[in-house]
């Protein structure tokens, strides 16, 4: 089982091409100005399946890979392992994110990376908060290209943000949005 | 990570949903202070109790046609700026009815208190509605209930069923076209682009999204 945020199985922004993106539940780095408090708490969010999950993935059409971000991805790391290896065995590309640094990480935490092909890393840094860089939220965290597949893969910094409307017109957002957006949603 | 938001409820874009959840939710929930929605409101309730009311086929059929001619009349029309449910004006926000008073002296007023809780029914019962409307099971369980009776009066019901549908989903359309008009007019504004994706395949069928983007 893995405690889950939300999931969305179409997006663009958290990586490269289509990509099914899991948001996990729980997170206790608590990043001062963090943009997401709701996923902090362990206690919310829902407990899904892990391999509900990867049939879920497995039934995706037309996605190149999975983005697993949160909350903290590797305080569940047993599970997220095993939605990356599963993925992994799909042919699907896999892009993790995390809030710790390598040397702050075990080795259940490690393998998770090392079955990764993109990984984006480091605290968030409310001061350093920069909605212009591509996949992250400030400047100091990192894009670490892990296998070849990838490599050589040019990343033009920009903002992005998506919107998704449901067929019975529930909208969702995700992304680095600036408050002009936030107000037009706000005001529809 | 990044910022995420999911709208708490199914939005109310249909005025048909609103006008069936108003009526599951029973004579509390009668609206007022909308002149111009007054009329149809009432003139859908009253097919509605028609075609509760009867058992005689020649009667439930006119009750039915009379329900699709409003339904047709009502497809395109905007849902009320603001409604009042026992006394206590709901204002229509992000395609939901919120109290947006709360914040000008009405906290103290027991009345708020109680809305809020009819608030969240009638946001409940929306949802309810809406489900019913697009559930194929439903309309199963409608004809099983039906299968007693003559094709031709089957053939009525089924009508209805569709155009019901039909009105809840060019509800929607409407609305996404507004809210992708609404987001690319400012988008353009601000210097941003935006892609629009319309999911026509697989599970996401129906799926629209729209991708915003600047280069640095």
């Amino acid at each position: 089982m893995i405690r889950l945020s939300n999931t969305l199985s179409s997006s663009e922004i958290y990586g490269p091409g289509k990509r099914y993106v899991i948001w996990v539940q729980g997170c206790s780095l608590e990043c001062s100005g963090c943009w997401n408090k709701e996923l902090w708490s362990v206690e919310s969010g829902y407990l899904a399946n892990v391999e509900d999950l990867i049939l879920d993935i497995s039934s995706t059409d037309g996605i190149e890979g999975i983005t697993i971000l949160g909350g903290e991805p590797l305080e569940q790391s047993a599970s997220v392992f095993e939605i990356i290896k599963s993925s992994r065995d799909l042919g699907l590309t896999v892009m993790l994110y995390t809030g710790y640094e390598k040397h702050e990480l075990n080795n259940s935490q490690l393998n998770c990376l090392n079955y990764s092909d993109i990984v984006i890393m480091g605290r968030y840094v409310a001061s350093l908060r920069d909605t212009g860089l591509r996949w992250r939220g400030s400047s100091n965290q990192k894009i670490e290209i892990l296998s070849e597949i990838y490599r050589g893969l040019e990343i033009e910094e920009r903002e992005e943000v998506e919107i998704t409307i449901d067929p019975d017109g529930k909208i969702s957002m995700a992304g680095y949005p600036k408050r002009w957006l936030l107000k037009v949603l706000e005001e529809l | 990570m990044s910022y995420t938001w999911t709208q708490e409820s199914v939005p109310m874009t249909s005025l048909l949903a609103l006008e069936r959840a108003l009526y599951s939710l029973g004579d509390q929930y009668r609206l007022s202070g909308v002149p111009n929605h007054d009329s149809i409101l009432k003139k859908l309730r009253q097919a509605q109790n028609n075609l509760d009311a009867t058992n005689n086929f020649q009667r439930s059929k006119i009750a039915c046609e009379e329900l699709i001619q409003l339904i047709r009349q009502i497809e395109s029309e905007p849902l009320p700026k603001a409604i009042s449910v026992n006394g206590v004006v709901l204002d229509y926000k992000q395609w939901r009815y919120v109290i947006t008073s709360y914040h000008q002296g009405y906290d103290i007023d027991p009345k708020v208190g109680e809305a809020q809780i009819l608030m969240q029914r009638l946001n409940n019962a929306y949802e309810n509605e809406c489900k019913k409307l697009m559930n194929t099971e439903n309309q199963l369980k409608v004809k099983i209930q039906h299968i007693n009776k003559t094709i031709e009066e089957q053939e009525v019901f089924d009508r209805l069923m569709v155009e019901m549908r039909k009105s809840y989903l060019q509800s929607i359309k409407l609305a996404k076209e507004k809210i992708f008009l609404t987001i690319n007019e400012n988008a353009e504004k601000e210097g941003y682009s935006v892609k629009r994706n319309k999911f026509k395949k697989g599970k996401n069928t129906g799926r629209e999204q729209y991708i915003i983007v600047k280069r640095s």
